[in-house]
């Protein structure tokens, strides 16, 4: 397992450098000179000559992007050229209301999920089946946006239940935090319930189908213990790892999601960013995300391993 | 040569997409391929929603009643009636005109990001599994870094670069998805380059890029295939995603997403905006959905998992 875990990691760094590559690039692939963006809109020539120094714009590519990550390594993610705050800051300050929501989504995913994908797998082409079934087809094919949309119509412009956007923080006021909440998080959690709860029902009916699984019910075992301690546990195995390699996609989702409930989160200061160029503010946002989805999916592989130790056997041999 | 290597290569693409029944039916793989899709009833509904929706897109400037552009002054808002089926926007542009030309943005893009990203991907991925050791690392080391960035990530550092607009999200679009379409190939070209009939074109004396192109391109078909099927409504999705957040196709030009961002602000006074560019987006997403399933089911008659 230690084995296996390091050389996960150690695999993980050359990715994570050309990804850095990729990030540094950004700032110079964009038509402008690239010290105009980091030093703001209203730079005088004297702060921009400083930036240009400090960039090591006169120098070669290389020996700029060692100067820019070796910046980053440090925790210096450089200034916003808007605000003239120091980037991290804005990231720290945003980081909570996007944990809230990726949580909050990742919850009604897996518990709408579940909901969808059992019955259909412990009584196929019944008409709970075809019904949870449908259910999760449309739940895929449907737009985030346009979802999140329905629901403001729905429950906050008719029904006037639910605020239509807006963010308080769970550690302020946690019953107020949880109606803001609801909409955002119940609309990500439909939306990727589509995949999920289908490979639920697929997972459960091919455990079913298994030896051991015939051998329980032949010793006379009761079908709810049968199913409960025998199929369920080892059915959701890899469900555990489809759900955590989804907060890749809740991230991804959380992006529009923040817009339409106008959510103050890192997506919509990503997006803030790249609307007023401010490329400082792009580029850390990106890298920050980037670590988080490739940790996350390192995560999910070495609890892959723990959780099922066939798969440990398998690649500890094959390396 | 040209025949055993040829008939080789046929055959067991068409064995490996199942296309052994229909003897009788005879005729080309493909009509035959097309008839068994049409039995399967996610099959017939899929293809008749895509169909009818790319109809109305093709053929918008001929149906619709308005130019998308045309404002008509004093007719904003309007609710749905039989002169605005689908009402009108904030500057009296006739939404159901906008929502069929919005279409074409969608299918372009949805398509054609995915062919460019398939003959890419294709192509270097059978160059990689052929060639193996540097190209291999170089080009698969390439995809692994574009796969540390989750999708809608890749697309907005792409639009940060060049800046928004429909051309820019196909691109971006289009090298997202390079990556699967390459390990796809790649996987395919190191099975089968085992294989006996590629050692027997080879002893026949066919070149490296006679027996991949002729030989082993043919048997990646049905992974491509499903591949293809599946990332076509997924990148009509992110086209929408991207155009929602400001990135894609700009106002005043339509595309679903936009308008959906434009129907935000009037959600009280014009709730029928946000509700049919929204609807016809569903609608193809769905379609190519269900298209996607049959056409797998089809393929591998085995399968359980999705996704």
């Amino acid at each position: 397992m230690r084995v296996y875990f390091l050389r996960r990691v150690f695999e993980l760094l050359p990715v994570l450098f050309l990804a850095s590559i990729v990030v540094f690039l950004l700032l110079h692939l964009a038509p402008g000179d690239p010290s105009y963006f980091v030093a703001g809109r209203d730079a005088t020539p004297e702060v921009l000559e400083a930036v240009r120094q400090k960039m090591g714009l006169d120098k070669a590519l290389h020996i700029q992007y060692l100067i820019w990550l070796w910046d980053i390594l440090r925790g210096n993610l450089g200034q916003s050229a808007l605000s003239d705050q120091p980037v991290a800051k804005l990231i720290w300050a945003r980081l909570p209301a996007t944990l809230h929501l990726t949580v909050g989504g990742l919850l009604a995913t897996v518990l709408l999920s579940l909901l969808a994908g059992l019955p259909g797998a412990l009584r196929p082409n019944s008409k709970v089946d075809h019904f949870w079934s449908a259910y999760s087809a449309a739940a895929f094919g449907i737009p985030v946006f346009w979802l999140g949309i329905l629901f403001i119509l729905l429950f906050s412009v008719r029904l006037r239940w639910l605020p239509p956007s807006g963010y308080v923080s769970f550690l302020e006021d946690p019953a107020r935090s949880l109606r803001f909440l609801l909409m955002p998080a119940l609309t990500l959690g439909i939306a990727n319930s589509g995949v999920l709860s289908r490979f639920i029902k697929f997972s459960v009916l091919e455990t079913l189908r298994q030896d051991y699984i015939r051998t329980a019910r032949s010793k006379g075992l009761a079908e709810r213990i049968v199913i409960r301690r025998h199929a369920l546990r080892n059915a959701l195995i890899p469900v555990v790892t489809v759900a955590a390699l989804m907060v890749g996609r809740l991230l991804g989702g959380a992006v529009v999601i923040e817009v339409v409930f106008a959510w103050p989160g890192l997506g919509r200061l990503l997006l803030q960013g790249i609307n007023n160029r401010d490329y400082p503010v792009v580029q850390a946002t990106l890298l920050f995300v980037v670590l988080i989805f490739v940790t996350v999916n390192l995560i999910t592989d070495l609890l892959y391993v723990y959780l099922d130790p066939r798969v440990q056997l398998e690649r500890s041999s094959a390396a | 040569m040209n025949l055993s290597d040829e008939a080789d290569g046929a055959r067991s693409a068409s064995e490996a997409a199942g296309f052994r029944m229909d003897k009788l039916n005879g005729g080309h793989p493909a009509y035959a391929f097309l008839k068994r899709l049409l039995r399967s009833r996610s099959g017939r509904f899929g293809l008749f929603l895509v169909l009818a929706l790319i109809f109305l897109a093709l053929f918008a400037p001929l149906l619709v009643p308005f130019s998308p552009l045309e404002m008509n002054r004093g007719d904003e808002f309007e609710p749905p009636s039989a002169r605005y089926l689908f009402g009108t926007d904030q500057f009296g542009r006739d939404i159901f005109s906008r929502v069929l030309h919005g279409g074409r943005i969608s299918l372009l893009v949805g398509f054609g990001s995915i062919g460019v990203a398939g003959l890419i991907g294709v192509g270097s991925g059978l160059l990689a599994g052929y060639m193996l050791g540097m190209v291999d690392s170089v080009v698969m080391r390439l995809w692994d870094v574009l796969l540390a960035f989750p999708n809608i990530f890749l697309g907005i550092a792409v639009v940060a670069v060049l800046g928004p607009g429909p051309f820019v999200s196909a691109l971006a679009i289009a090298v997202m998805n390079m990556p699967h379409f390459s390990r796809i190939a790649r996987a395919a070209v190191i099975a089968e380059k085992q294989k006996e009939y590629v050692e027997a074109a080879r002893a026949l004396g066919a070149s490296n890029w006679r027996i991949v192109i002729r030989s082993i391109l043919p048997n990646t078909i049905p992974p491509l295939l499903a591949q293809i099927a599946t990332a076509i409504p997924r990148a009509i999705l992110l086209e929408a995603s991207l155009s929602f957040l400001g990135l894609g196709t700009q106002p005043p030009r339509p595309s679903w997403g936009n308008m959906l961002e434009d129907s935000r602000e009037f959600l009280t006074r014009a709730p029928w905006y946000g509700l049919f560019p929204g609807l016809a987006l569903f609608l193809l997403v769905l379609g190519l959905i269900f298209l996607a399933d049959a056409i797998r089911d089809l393929l591998d008659p085995t399968r359980q998992n999705i996704d």
